[in-house]
């Protein structure tokens, strides 16, 4: 593993170039190693990881997990972040960025299991994640205290099936969550139990006790696109990607935006761009300005660019087995991982740029999230 | 499409060649036209051929049902046409894809796993309705996806307390459920077979003809790989359906209230079908089907270990005798039960590894399985 040094000109850099950042980012930061930092899980030799990131490419941290995890949940405050199990999983790993250690292990309650995803409450005192209580069939936001050892405290109903991503708004109060709509059982891993009859969602809850603010479907026609991931704006829009579960060959809106109030905003006017991802979106996120989103599409081996204001395709790179997409640190460039090995930077003006860093000069597979520290 | 595939590092592919001189160089690259060639011949001599087996074994199901509930004959000819009828889904149980996704066909033909347990209760509810404009054929088509198909004819024939032909007179019988979901199945196969075979764009053409309008198959290579994973995903729904739910972790733990077509006694039955009919989708005969790629490419000894562990696979299953819901919980029978499970787990890796590699397939880690 490498030093944790600091690298000083990376924090100058972003010391003298960011004066949007939280001061106690920064301190997280100045006390963290790389700036900015990124995590993802990986296969390598067999074994599972969660992996440290710098931007460059240099690996971190390299922590090895019990089986595959999924994505990850940051401490708003101080260098600590949360990787979950992928679901059907049962472990989540806490990990202090800073030294790349492991911390505590949070074991899922033995009747519910996690789906992958997690976010920290804005004061950072509460983590939430996305749960199946199989047993009722119904998904939960399991709620733990994080002062406390990361002691389940609670739970909330999703009202929906199969939670899957969630976040929280810039408002501080509310949380919003994807039901996939997918009811799944452990002891049948993987497999999908009710596609003929599945109705995904999109919910807000009230932060404070689980109140059920909001909640939109598609149109009828349109139930079979799982709705499962998804990244928020400082100005409220969620951005949201989706998986078609309906028959091959036909191409639906797997892009889309919601905000309070509205109907959902499917991206469906360019069809040659939704039609290369194979009816399958892996990841999407922001760009820094919140103006770009990155939709990726392992299946198609393509990571497409969308306005998220007007849902007009802006781009799309070729990325084989392309999955994990995080902002870059310049507006409208991404970081992007592949499944084939490979950690990509992408920007609207030329071909992915292969990162040189010691992450990629090993084989490995990085599986399906990266994601952002700060 | 541009996938990837593994390009070892210098060293351990210069390694490769030093060690393995042969291999290497009877390696071809397998090109568009060998693809179309494995496309063609699954298609035609294996796909097809079974889709016609099916219709042909769901009429006369649906044919037999009828007479029996006319009285014109026992429930004899009935039980063996379903268990013809299953025989046949079980050649194809494993293609999820083309006309099989069509209106929910494989889901509305099997609900299962996904519906076990809840077969019995779908029927009930079909037969309490006691309306029969509930079983014309289109209310059947918007019924509950578990009382569409075979596991409820099997419910229907087979249940404990099935009581055929059932109460005579007005509302709905027993009878007049087997025979709406006996027709039900029978539309569906035969719109299987006449969209692969038959119309304007038939599904055969559709697989034959890669391209970038195609809105299934941009390359034969792609058509390739959706065959070569309904072969993967026939063996995973043997281990992790069909095995490890019923086996679970000892004899007293066993569940074989998990197992498939548990009231007509023909789990292993099924298992033993599904392997025969994944040995053939790999060599589809006279050297057609994947089997043809792997040995073009010269790869013998990965022919003769795939061709030795199905046969071996499926002599264990023949080996074990119905009803397998009782056989997980004896201490003679479960032990060959267990190593079944194992040399499918085995199987499963040799095709997902060694197999997807002969045949030049990269498939993707998070395309794969992405979530």
């Amino acid at each position: 593993m490498r030093s944790m040094a600091i690298d000083r000109r990376t924090l100058l850099g972003v010391l003298a170039g960011a004066p949007l950042l939280s001061v106690t980012s920064i301190l997280a930061h100045a006390s963290g190693g790389p700036s900015p930092l990124y995590i993802s899980a990986r296969m390598k030799d067999g074994t599972h990881y969660v992996t440290g990131l710098a931007s460059d490419g240099r690996i971190i941290f390299d922590l090895p997990l019990p089986a595959r995890g999924h994505s990850t949940a940051i401490h708003p405050a101080r260098p600590e972040v949360v990787h979950f199990a992928r679901r059907p999983g049962t472990f989540a790993r806490v990990i202090e960025t800073a030294g790349g250690r492991v911390i505590h292990d949070i074991e899922a309650r033995p009747d519910r299991h996690f789906y992958g995803h997690g976010a920290f409450s804005p004061d950072g005192t509460l983590l939430y994640a996305t749960e199946n209580d199989f047993e009722r069939a119904a998904g939960v936001i399991g709620i733990y205290a994080v002062d406390e050892g990361y002691r389940r405290v609670g739970e909330m109903p999703s009202h929906g099936t199969g939670p899957h991503d969630l976040r929280i708004l810039a408002d501080g109060k509310t949380m919003v969550v994807a039901n996939g709509g997918i009811a799944t059982r452990p002891d049948l891993p993987r497999m999908k139990l009710n596609i003929p009859t599945m109705q995904p969602s999109l919910v807000y809850l009230d932060l404070r006790d689980g109140t059920l603010l909001e909640e939109v479907g598609l149109p009828p026609d349109l139930h079979q696109l799982s709705i499962r991931h998804l990244d928020v704006s400082p100005d409220g829009t969620v951005a949201l990607a989706m998986q078609d579960e309906g028959p091959k060959g036909e191409v639906r809106p797997l892009v889309g935006t919601h905000r309070r109030g509205a109907d959902i905003t499917l991206f469906q006017e360019d069809a040659e761009a939704l039609g290369s991802m194979r009816q399958y979106c892996g990841s999407i996120a922001f760009d820094g300005s919140h103006r770009v989103l990155a939709a990726s599409s392992p299946r198609g081996g393509v990571i497409t660019l969308w306005d998220a204001a007007s849902g007009r395709h802006l781009q799309s790179l070729s990325v084989a087995d392309g999955c994990g997409v995080a902002p870059a640190t310049d507006e409208r460039t991404f970081i992007a991982t592949s499944g084939a090995g490979g950690v990509f930077e992408l920007s609207l003006s030329g071909p992915p740029l292969l990162l040189d860093g010691d992450a990629v000069a090993a084989p490995s597979h990085w599986d399906n999230h990266v994601v952002k520290v700060l | 499409m541009n996938r990837f595939r593994w390009s070892m590092p210098a060293a351990l592919a210069l390694a490769f060649v030093m060690f393995s001189p042969l291999r290497a160089e009877a390696a071809p690259e397998i090109d568009e036209a060998t693809y179309a060639r494995i496309n063609q011949s699954l298609v035609e001599r294996y796909l097809v051929p079974r889709y016609e087996t099916l219709a042909g074994a769901a009429a006369r199901l649906k044919d037999a049902a009828e007479g029996f509930c006319a009285g014109r004959h026992s429930i004899e000819p009935v039980h063996s046409a379903y268990d013809e009828a299953m025989d046949a889904w079980m050649g194809v149980q494993h293609i999820g894809f083309g006309p099989a996704e069509l209106f929910m066909r494989s889901y509305r033909i099997q609900f299962w796993p996904q519906a076990r347990g809840k077969f019995g209760s779908a029927v009930e509810e079909l037969l309490a309705t006691d309306d029969p404009s509930q079983l014309t054929p289109e209310a059947l088509r918007n019924a509950s996806v578990a009382a569409q198909g075979l596991p409820a004819i099997e419910v229907l024939l087979y249940a404990p307390d099935a009581d055929l032909p059932g109460d005579e007179g007005d509302g709905v019988s027993r009878c007049d459920v087997l025979v709406a979901t006996s027709a039900n199945v029978e539309e569906m196969t035969a719109g299987l077979l006449s969209d692969w075979t038959g119309g304007e764009a038939p599904f055969t053409g559709i697989l034959g003809s890669p391209g970038p309008e195609n809105p299934y198959f941009e390359t034969a290579e792609d058509a390739t790989l959706v065959l070569f994973k309904s072969l993967y995903a026939g063996l995973e729904l043997i281990l992790t359906a069909k095995l490890r739910p019923v086996l679970s972790k000892s004899a007293e733990a066993a569940r074989p209230d998990l197992a498939e077509s548990p009231l007509s006694g023909r789990s292993l039955r099924n298992i033993v079908l599904n392997l025969q009919t994944l040995q053939e989708m790999y060599d589809v005969g006279d050297g057609t089907g994947f089997a043809e790629a792997v040995r073009t490419r010269g790869d013998t000894e990965l022919d003769e270990l795939l061709s030795k562990a199905f046969r071996m696979t499926r002599e264990t299953a023949e080996s074990v005798k119905d009803p397998m819901t009782e056989a997980v919980g004896s201490p003679q029978k479960r032990p060959q039960l267990e190593k079944l499970m194992t040399q499918v787990q085995a199987l499963k890796q040799i095709v997902q590894t060694r197999l997807a590699d002969a045949l030049g397939l990269g498939v993707g880690f998070n395309a794969l399985d992405g979530d």
